[in-house]
């Protein structure tokens, strides 16, 4: 991360593990947010997410595209970061390309191989045509807790993505071809209720942290990421930066992102339906609403 | 019409159900698992270093059809091109014979050996590691931390403690210790139907003596109340692991004495 300037008494408090950390929040607290709905008009749904001075922009595109064969009745979602050189001076170069991949890895592993969304929904006609979408993000400012936010803007964005309809098949020399709705208001939503929101906690002195600074995160030796459903199960975990951990630490950290992560999920899933019901109302000014966690 | 659209893509290329059929875990005629384990049973560890000459360290893990290869050599100077660096730093090639190691596997393994070498112990140099999977029969990520850290012993490299690594399948009822890939690939972790319970992959990384978790990867969907108690069950099968790894290591030390001229060396 950029470079950070602490003083060593300052170093000392962060590094002694206050349950009063510096801005005044508790060790599970998140900081204040807010979300903007249809940030970029040209997608099928977009989502800005901000979160203390974290800021990212979420938009996902809808294609038309074949299944992979080996999974010949399930659409994809594709995950692409782009961590910009603007929102940190260490994404120059090389150093923004391997956070962006480690963040798709996390992603893809916590929609793909956890089952909790069904891309059985996303296929139209098995072996041949299904949804891809692809999710776009991008990186305005690092404030630390990057990848939390960004699996927050996801979901968000995925919940409030428009699928054109498909009204029906159009048979071309014998094969069918879907034939989309013309109508801008016909479409589907996603059921994203049980997909995954990431909770990572960096391990700051002798505690984990929920929702770390980056005075806080450059004070850490590791951190631990942990894809959690709305029930609190845990989807998946990976461990980020050197650094050992007890068995029972990590036991620890995983009861407390269970609870933290399904307090979190079912605040996003909130936020999704009322961004919702926001969407139908005819209003052109741009609409916001805080996140509240 | 059907065979109108398959004669297009190449049919050699996809895995036929008749040559890999998908038995279920456990059969039900003997209640054990397809290939005669316990569900806590782990595959039979062989363990062998010193399988190449001249190389610094070098050791060859076999867990039934996986098959590891160890290399290190270095440490040695810097290149040129990479900046200096007031520790140690590695370089951690995984291979795979006839396909492709995914990027987030070799990270997870880099980063696991990062924890484990004491690098200032060797400044301004960097130590090369690589690793080639021969074949991957399920869990070659264990098998290829176990084998680095055997081949770490061999080499002298000053660690934090040995390196053991195992892997651990749940299908929502059992846990399955050292799974094989025909059983991770019969546990479809996307399929949501099935997918109700739960079920989960896990590979830790362990440091015995000092109790730490160096590796830690889990993909699936567990509850935090299974998940505690699986990580109970890996730690008890990586001092399994530890008791072979510990006794090739006992068998260097008896080489090293007979042998004093190697020892000079």
């Amino acid at each position: 991360m950029a470079e950070i300037l602490l003083s060593e008494v300052e170093k000392y408090y962060l590094v002694m593990g206050q349950d009063v950390r510096v801005d005044g929040r508790s060790r599970s607290d998140y900081r204040q947010g807010d979300i903007d709905l249809n940030a970029v008009t040209n997608s099928h749904g977009s989502i800005r997410a901000r979160l203390g001075e974290t800021d990212v922009i979420v938009a996902t595109k809808v294609d038309l595209g074949t299944p992979d064969p080996d999974r010949p009745d399930r659409g994809t979602i594709k995950f692409l970061v782009d961590c910009s050189p603007t929102a940190s001076p260490d994404f120059e170069g090389r150093g923004g390309d391997e956070l962006a991949e480690k963040i798709c890895r996390i992603l893809s592993i916590a929609y793909d191989k956890s089952g909790t969304i069904d891309l059985k929904n996303l296929c139209i006609t098995p072996k041949k045509y299904c949804y891809v979408i692809d999710v776009d993000i991008l990186v305005l400012q690092c404030g630390g807790n990057l990848i939390d936010v960004i699996s927050m803007a996801v979901k968000l964005c995925l919940g409030i993505c428009e699928l054109p309809r498909v009204t029906g098949l159009r048979y071309d020399l014998g094969q069918g071809v879907p034939v989309f709705s013309t109508d801008e208001f016909e479409f589907d939503y996603l059921d994203v209720k049980n997909s995954p929101v990431v909770v990572t906690l960096p391990r700051v002195g002798r505690y984990f942290v929920v929702d770390a600074s980056l005075e806080e995160e450059s004070c850490s030796k590791g951190k631990l990421a942990f894809g959690v459903t709305p029930d609190g199960c845990v989807t998946s975990i990976d461990k980020l930066g050197r650094g050992c951990y007890q068995v029972k630490s990590i036991q620890a950290a995983t009861a407390m992102a269970s609870t933290v992560g399904a307090n979190v999920n079912n605040t996003i899933n909130m936020r999704i339906d009322s961004l919702r019901e926001l969407k139908l109302r005819a209003d052109p000014k741009p609409l916001s609403m805080p996140m509240d966690i | 019409m059907e065979e109108e659209q398959d004669f297009k893509s190449v049919r050699g290329l996809t895995r036929s159900e008749a040559l890999y059929p998908r038995l279920p875990l456990i059969n039900p005629e003997t209640n054990l698992r397809q290939d005669g384990r316990h569900t806590s049973n782990i595959r039979p560890i062989f363990l062998q270093t010193g399988i190449r000459q001249g190389a610094k360290g070098s050791a060859y893990i076999e867990l039934g059809t996986t098959k590891v290869i160890c290399i290190i050599s270095g440490p040695k100077d810097l290149p040129k091109k990479v900046d200096f660096s007031t520790t140690g730093l590695l370089s951690v090639e995984v291979q795979l014979v006839g396909g492709k190691v995914p990027e987030r596997d070799v990270t997870l393994i880099k980063e696991c050996l990062e924890a484990t070498i004491l690098l200032d112990k060797f400044p301004k140099l960097i130590l090369e590691i690589y690793l080639t999977i021969m074949e991957d029969g399920g869990s070659a990520m264990s098998a290829c931390i176990t084998a680095a850290g055997m081949a770490l012993l061999e080499a002298g490299i000053p660690l934090f403690d040995t390196l053991v690594g195992s892997t651990l399948l749940y299908d929502g009822k059992d846990f399955y210790l050292d799974p094989t890939r025909q059983e991770i690939e019969v546990v479809d972790l996307t399929d949501q139907e099935k997918n109700d319970k739960g079920g989960g992959l896990i590979t830790m990384g362990y440091l015995p003596s000092r109790e730490q978790i160096c590796l830690f990867s889990m993909e699936g969907k567990m509850g935090p109340l299974v998940l505690d108690s699986a990580i109970d069950v890996l730690t008890q099968t990586n001092l399994q692991v530890y008791s072979v790894v510990k006794k090739q290591a006992a068998h260097l030390l008896v080489q090293e004495e007979d042998d004093p001229a190697e020892n000079t060396n």
